[in-house]
């Protein structure tokens, strides 16, 4: 009698558990509000126009609003560069993590949400920052020589994890770029 | 006049100091698991980016502890004749070799990290600090076993809660190797160590139910089937992994009620060797000890699942959303490899159990 009661005992104590584990905890915690970062970004160009060999400077201060971000990204990509070299340095850096060149090439996430990678198809800088609390800034600011002349473009963007609606990306419109992802396009005209 | 050491401590009690420094290995064993699980979770949140890191702090201290009762263990050992050398000859020499690995591991980490920035979770020199814990986690396992055997009584004693201590450290070493092909954190900017998505997902449905179930019911027999230590053994566990990988992540705390049930199948399966010790009855607990490793390795398991079933970005702050979105995909297709290995698990622990008290040696 007394093993049978203790049998049933245990068979209700995996029942509760199997249940709790698979069926209560997950409703309960994925009824939960998820936070959502909403990262701004502004962007100061030194000059917008330069002779061949000059340099100019461009300057990113990027802010985070809303909620707590795990991660929050700047990029700044270089369509018409094939590499970055010497044309690009940074200049001033007060981002949490090192910096992280960008080579044509490289797997690179896209699509946060859902999940997903893509293939670089031009070079960028990516700035980042980890636990970035709400109006919470970091700025990065990048010393460009044109090696050409011509029009100078860069692409520039700004992430936040998680990327749980379209506020968690900077800009919300604009070009779409090879992440489909919104950029705000700035150029510098290169004199020759 | 010159007084020997024999004249100083009797047999019994350098015996004693030999277990005690054996202890000492498996404490110091057990703070570098915790420093390296408190590491995992550290590089996951706040990407550290040099070799001073906290968790880092904590994980040499213990490899300091572990050094200093390695010394003290073999120098006594030396002093062992005739059967007592035998005895712990094998145990002895794996904690040799461990420690050997586990120090040179810290020079090999930073000359890696300085080369290298950081490393990745299958780096040569955490495989090498892996092993050198393992080797060291077993080889004093063995030796607290083996002491204990002989002077472990029918009631309860120290010796039979020594056991926790003994084993926690290797099966936390050994989690660690799993983690380290089955976690995607292998990839640096020098090279990508990270295992085959498919690969490592196989592996963790095979290994983790299998480990899990092996070292549990390992540790009710080696205890004699006494209850409450392999529950002891199962939330001490429980609390590590809350403590280095739960608390540190402000949004896993509401996960903890959650991740505390799992006591539930530690109990219940102890509860059952307990009662009886018939084969269905370990199958049985093999069997529910399997089926809660999905449960047992949240968070870090997230990260194993979501590569081949969203491939999302896990950042600290969606960790349970995936975890819990995954669930219900996840789990029917586990639930049964995760039975079949937990069962392997419990034939595992009784083959191994002569071996670890060196029956074959003696007889």
């Amino acid at each position: 009698m007394k093993k049978f009661l203790i049998s049933g005992v245990l068979i209700a104590g995996l029942f509760v558990y199997f249940f709790t584990t698979l069926v209560i905890f997950p409703q309960e915690y994925l009824s939960h509000k998820v936070i959502e970062p909403q990262p701004i970004q502004t962007v100061t160009l030194s000059v917008d126009d330069i002779s061949l060999g000059e340099s100019f400077k461009i300057s990113i201060e990027t802010e985070n609003k809303n909620d707590v971000a795990d991660i929050l990204i700047t990029s700044v990509a270089f369509p018409g560069l094939q590499e970055i070299k010497d044309s690009v340095e940074i200049f001033s850096y007060d981002y949490t993590q090192s910096p992280r060149y960008i080579v044509p090439g490289n797997e690179i996430n896209s699509q946060y949400t859902s999940g997903g990678t893509i293939t670089a198809q031009y070079p960028s800088i990516e700035a980042y920052s980890r636990n970035v609390a709400p109006d919470t800034a970091y700025q990065m600011t990048l010393d460009i020589t044109p090696q050409n002349a011509g029009t100078f473009e860069m692409y520039i963007k700004t992430i936040a994890i998680p990327h749980t609606t379209a506020l968690s990306h900077y800009p919300y419109e604009g070009l779409m770029d090879s992440q489909s992802e919104y950029v705000s396009i700035f150029t510098v005209n290169v004199n020759p | 006049m010159e007084i020997s050491k024999n004249q100083i401590f009797s047999k019994k009690s350098i015996e004693k100091i030999f277990l005690f420094s054996n202890l000492t290995i498996s404490f110091g064993i057990l703070l570098v698991t915790i420093g390296g699980g408190w590491d995992i979770t550290n590089h996951l949140l706040n990407k550290p980016e040099t070799f001073f890191a906290p968790p880092h702090a904590l994980l040499y201290t213990g490899v300091a502890i572990a050094l200093f009762g390695t010394i003290v263990m073999f120098t006594l050992w030396n002093n062992f004749s005739g059967h007592k050398r035998v005895h712990y000859r094998f145990s002895v020499k794996l904690g040799i070799i461990g420690i050997f690995l586990l120090v040179d591991a810290g020079p090999i980490d930073f000359l890696w990290h300085s080369n290298f920035g950081l490393d990745g979770l299958l780096s040569p020199p955490h495989q090498t600090l892996l092993s050198g814990m393992f080797l060291c986690a077993v080889g004093s396992m063995i030796s607290i076993v083996r002491y204990g055997k002989s002077h472990k009584t029918n009631s309860y004693s120290i010796h039979h809660f020594l056991i926790v201590l003994a084993i926690l450290p290797v099966w936390m070493t050994a989690s660690g190797f799993l983690y380290s092909f089955s976690l995607p954190f292998s990839e640096t900017d020098y090279f990508n160590f990270n295992p085959e998505i498919y690969f490592a997902v196989v592996f963790a449905t095979m290994s983790m139910p299998f480990l899990n179930s092996a070292i549990l019911v390992l540790t009710s027999k080696l205890a004699n089937y006494k209850f409450g230590i392999m529950s002891i053994t199962g939330i001490t566990l429980l609390i590590i992994n809350a403590t280095t990988s739960i608390l540190p992540n402000p949004a896993l705390v509401e996960t903890l009620p959650f991740y505390v049930m799992t006591v539930i199948p530690f109990v219940v399966s102890d509860v059952i060797l307990t009662m009886t010790r018939s084969r269905s009855a370990i199958y049985a607990t093999g069997a529910i000890l399997g089926t809660t490793f999905y449960f047992l390795y949240f968070p870090l398991i997230t990260h194993v699942y979501n590569e081949v079933v969203y491939n999302r970005v896990v950042s600290g702050s969606m960790t349970s959303n995936v975890y819990f979105e995954m669930l219900p995909i996840i789990f029917p297709l586990i639930v049964g490899p995760a039975i079949i290995m937990g069962i392997i698990g419990t034939e595992f622990a009784e083959k191994i159990l002569p071996k670890i008290h060196g029956n074959k040696q003696e007889s």
